[in-house]
């Protein structure tokens, strides 16, 4: 949609004319369909096509940004207009200010984000690959009762960004998800849980088999499930789980985190956090990566930056603003959306995979946790104090026996990097976020 | 095989509500939209009751038994003050219609934010495919609904002087560093917004509201010998910058909670691991209300037996201290509505009543399907969502004890008081929520602090626990935020001082 890139180049000009000393502007336009069936029937067919642009200037340091979802013409020069208005009550900060030019780029490349396919799938075709990956659920095990619904998603478009130091960047992106959520009961007593497939290409995903399959283990393996008793344990984080841990510490090495002192990673770049067999890497440049781009959403080329390398704190992912807050180089990190600004932030972020099976890691295990759950509450990024309702599986003798619930696990999460004994061979790109199979070899269960 | 039959009609569906750049489209429509203060919906979106009747006919053309139009304009400003400066400024619009076709409990939805007539005669028709069959004759009578005032306001903080905003958040940023040296960073942010809505459906109901929203977020990191901690304090209300006018919602005091916290937890040690007694502290301690029973509530849950109080109406499901309400109309509050988001009134539901399951809270579907009466539950985030039921303001009513007595009566125990949000299994019912700011109690007393914590439970049976309810019920302030599907609406909560005789703490 050459129209769109028009528009953002027509802004900057408007702009720059109108005094501002530096201006950027992204354009997102994503069209949207999401299709939830459930027992065999339609729920909801949610159609979107949102389209909307942010404005962001530079006039004497002075910063504002201004976003709007109307297009037109009149309505995109108030925003401007507005932008430079209230540009004046914001201090000045030396920092301030769009990439040096000698930054701006993109990779050439072709990661394969884009799937034409998607656009093309009838919504017939759509509601009927929901409904048998539904059915499919539902015969999977006789405990299995009720269905929470399969989701079709899926989203295509573009995401535009242009600035007044001459960068003019379109990449376009799509992605498409299935997911299910299953019910089982027994004793009357229900449980729950889902599985989800989620790729920048149609024919990337779990086959619906699949999915159906994993998610109704999951669900019935809950059955029965216990509430452990409080004591110090062995804990193996599945690749959920791992995922989710992963999930923080991508929170804590971010520049923006580690300048606002809002991280437990403050004052530790160069210094080992981890024993010396993690390496933890974020990749913007992973061909079909869920997280993937051609340029981060300040115009820097996307890069694969390696952020712990054999336990030690190798780099922070930094915007402009932070790297300069920071004294550190830009690693092409920028994150925004239309309307807010950018900041720093995770790409494909992954830990290496090991050596060891899962079955090993497991079979190392006398008396633990197989830690499949954590709920979202319980982080002190400031400290790193780790405390989170959880569910799992217990380990006895190295092997998986019964489920466990409502409980937490507790610990300290520098603590934990240092103390991860075994790593996984089972690392697959699923999501953004992936882990293998990892073992901590002491957590707190606080339960019975 | 009538499924198939939709199915193949509505292959339109794929190609989509728009794919030509409709923004460019300009004839015939408004050529200014003014960028803050009150619109006039009407005109803004070109939307009498005769094109009203239109669309709805267009949503309604293939059979669906209702139909609705929402539209929406969002102005939102938010500052952000951080290392002694004015940092972030930004400001923006959103604005677009929505088109939802009902049939039984099946919805079809599409929205445009392109404000001419063809893109909204596309996402009528789009909607419409939810059905696969043909129209009745739908003549509507559109009648406004009597909507009740639950946020007066003279000047709307989003048209308020910047200047004054700004000063407020120096209040704040210096507050906090006077509290004590050993705050290193403040970051503090003011956030406002107007959401402004009109709604038409096939019933004839009609109606727009202007709901405003004003929120203050602090967070402050303190340091002391190389140990760090940090934390945060908020306010929100529907109101003016008045609000900020009320000695509890200073900016000063809200810094200065933040700060207070952040320097208490510097000296906090871990938490007792296992299950203790437990003392929530009045206000934010609703979280476990809104976890523990609200969620469960939601009647769309229920109609599809997918919550654990499903079937449960009558029977004992706390303990009989326990009378929960969720309310949208508490004046001013962030959970306030004078309507909801589908043309139906706000109601006190008492949900459970002296531990005694009553009612669940209901959008338009889940009361069709149960046969019950609309709750004035039925909200969305915005225009591009549906609406679904959600909690208003939820709080369980205050009970007998002065809070010390309640304190006083516990030899050992953790007294949970500032709370992080939380997370709730609806099916199961174990409900999980963050404590980030308790203290140990010894022999009736609040000793050490402790901790972030995570308290865990299952909803039925830690509300039967409950043993003790204070006088002293509060609603907070706090910017609560509540996620369903996708959707974040904002929600207030309240509790008094209570009693749990037994909940497992996360403690390490």
């Amino acid at each position: 949609m050459q129209d769109l890139l028009k528009i953002a180049e027509t802004v900057i000009k408007e702009a720059q004319q109108s005094g501002a000393d530096e201006t950027d502007v992204l354009i997102n336009n994503f069209t949207s369909t999401r299709i939830k069936v459930r027992l065999g029937k339609i729920e909801e067919l949610r159609q979107s096509n949102p389209c909307a642009l942010g404005i962001r200037i530079f006039k004497n340091k002075h910063k504002a940004l201004t976003y709007t979802s109307d297009l037109r013409p009149e309505s995109i020069s108030k925003m401007i207009q507005k932008a430079l208005a209230i540009a004046r009550v914001s201090d000045a900060d030396e920092l301030n200010g769009l990439p040096e030019s000698s930054l701006l780029g993109k990779v050439k490349s072709d990661f394969k984000l884009y799937d034409p396919e998607i656009s093309n799938i009838p919504a017939e075709r759509k509601i009927e690959i929901a409904i048998e990956l539904e059915a499919h659920g539902l015969k999977q095990d006789s405990l299995i009762t009720n269905s929470g619904g399969a989701i079709w998603n899926d989203s295509y478009g573009q995401s535009i960004l242009v600035n007044s130091h001459g960068f003019s960047g379109t990449q376009d992106f799509s992605s498409c998800s299935l997911s299910l959520q299953l019910v089982a009961e027994k004793d009357g007593i229900k449980q729950t849980d889902h599985w989800l497939s989620g790729k920048r290409a149609f024919s990337q995903l779990d086959l619906i088999e699949s999915i159906a399959k994993t998610a109704a283990e999951r669900t019935v393996r809950k059955i029965g499930a216990r509430k452990p008793k409080t004591q110090p344990v062995p804990v193996v984080f599945d690749p959920q789980a791992g995922a989710d841990f992963l999930n923080i510490i991508a929170r804590v090495v971010i520049g923006n985190a580690i300048y606002r002192k809002n991280s437990f990673l403050v004052d530790k770049l160069n210094q080992p956090i981890a024993v010396k067999e993690i390496n933890i890497i974020d990749d913007a440049t992973l061909p079909g990566g869920n997280d993937s781009r051609y340029f981060d959403d300040e115009g820097l080329p996307a890069r694969r930056n390696i952020v712990v390398e054999n336990g030690v704190l190798n780099a922070y992912l930094c915007d402009c603003y932070s790297a300069r807050k920071l004294r550190l180089p830009p690693t092409g990190s920028a994150r925004r959306g239309t309307s807010f600004d950018p900041t720093s932030s995770t790409s494909n972020f992954y830990m290496q995979a090991g050596k060891y099976t899962p079955e090993e890691i497991i079979g190392s295990v006398k008396n633990g946790l197989y830690l499949t759950a954590v709920n979202w509450v319980g982080i002190n990024y400031v400290t790193g104090d780790y405390s989170r309702g959880a569910e799992g599986l217990w380990i006895e003798n190295g092997k998986l026996t019964y489920p466990v619930q409502e409980f937490t696990v507790a610990g300290n999460l520098l603590n934990m990097l240092q103390s991860i004994s075994m790593i996984g061979n089972d690392l697959i790109f699923r999501d953004s976020i992936n882990s293998p199979t990892f073992k901590i070899n002491q957590l707190t269960i606080s339960g019975q | 095989m009538k499924r198939r039959e939709f199915l193949i009609k509505s292959g339109a569906l794929a190609a989509g509500i728009v794919t030509a750049p409709v923004w460019f489209d300009m004839a015939g429509y408004p050529k200014t939209i003014p960028t803050s203060g009150i619109q006039n919906l009407e005109n803004l979106f070109n939307i009498s009751t005769a094109e009203a009747q239109k669309l709805l006919d267009r949503a309604l053309s293939r059979g669906a038994q209702s139909a609705d139009l929402f539209c929406e304009y969002r102005t939102s400003s938010n500052l952000r003050i951080e290392d002694r400066i004015i940092k972030d400024v930004n400001y923006g619009i959103i604005l677009g219609m929505g088109v939802r076709a009902i049939k039984g409990d099946q919805i079809g939805y599409a929205y445009t934010d392109a404000i001419n007539f063809e893109s909204m005669l596309k996402v009528s028709d789009t909607a419409a495919n939810i059905a696969d069959s043909s129209a009745g004759v739908w003549d509507i009578r559109f009648q406004k609904v009597p909507v009740k005032d639950f946020y007066p306001i003279k000047i709307y903080s989003i048209d308020a002087d910047i200047d004054r905003k700004i000063t407020l958040l120096n209040r704040a940023d210096e507050a906090a560093r006077q509290f004590n040296s050993r705050v290193t960073n403040v970051t503090a942010s003011l956030g406002d917004e107007l959401r402004q809505i009109m709604y038409f459906d096939s019933s004839g109901k009609k109606f727009q509201d202007v709901q405003p929203l004003l929120a203050i977020r602090v967070q402050v990191i303190t340091e002391r010998g190389g140990k760090r901690q940090g934390a945060n304090a908020s306010r929100s209300a529907r109101k003016g910058l008045d609000f900020f006018d009320v000695s509890e919602n200073l900016p000063q005091a809200v810094a200065v909670e933040a700060a207070r916290i952040a320097i208490t937890n510097l000296e906090a040690s871990p938490a007792p691991p296992g299950p203790q007694i437990v003392i929530l502290g009045p206000g934010e301690s609703g979280v476990l209300i809104h976890e523990a029973v609200g969620h469960g509530l939601e009647a769309d849950y229920n109609y599809k037996n997918l919550s654990n109080y499903s079937g449960r109406i009558g029977q004992k499901v706390a303990s009989q201290y326990c009378t929960i309400i969720d309310s949208g109309q508490m004046p001013g509050m962030r959970g306030a509505i004078n309507v909801d988001d589908e043309g139906n009134l706000p109601s006190n539901t008492i949900l459970i009543e002296n531990g005694v399951l009553r009612g669940y809270m209901h959008n338009g579907i889940s009361a069709h399907m149960m046969g019950a009466k609309p709750t004035g539950n039925g909200r969305r985030q915005s225009y591009a969502y549906p609406p679904l039921a959600r909690m208003t303001t939820t709080y369980l009513q205050k009970g007998d004890y002065p809070s010390e007595e309640i304190v006083q009566s516990v030899k050992k125990g953790v007294f949970a008081k500032g709370f992080s949000g939380g997370q709730v299994d609806i099916i199961k019912g174990d409900f999980t929520f963050g404590v980030t700011e308790a203290y140990l109690i010894e022999d009736g007393k609040l000793t050490a602090p402790l901790k972030d914590v995570t308290l865990i439970g299952n909803g039925p049976a830690i509300m039967n626990k409950i043993l003790m309810v204070g006088n002293d019920l509060k609603i907070s302030a706090g910017t609560w935020s509540c996620g369903k599907d996708g959707q974040t609406v904002p929600v207030s909560v309240g509790n008094p001082t209570l009693k749990i005789s037994e909940i497992t703490v996360g403690g390490s």
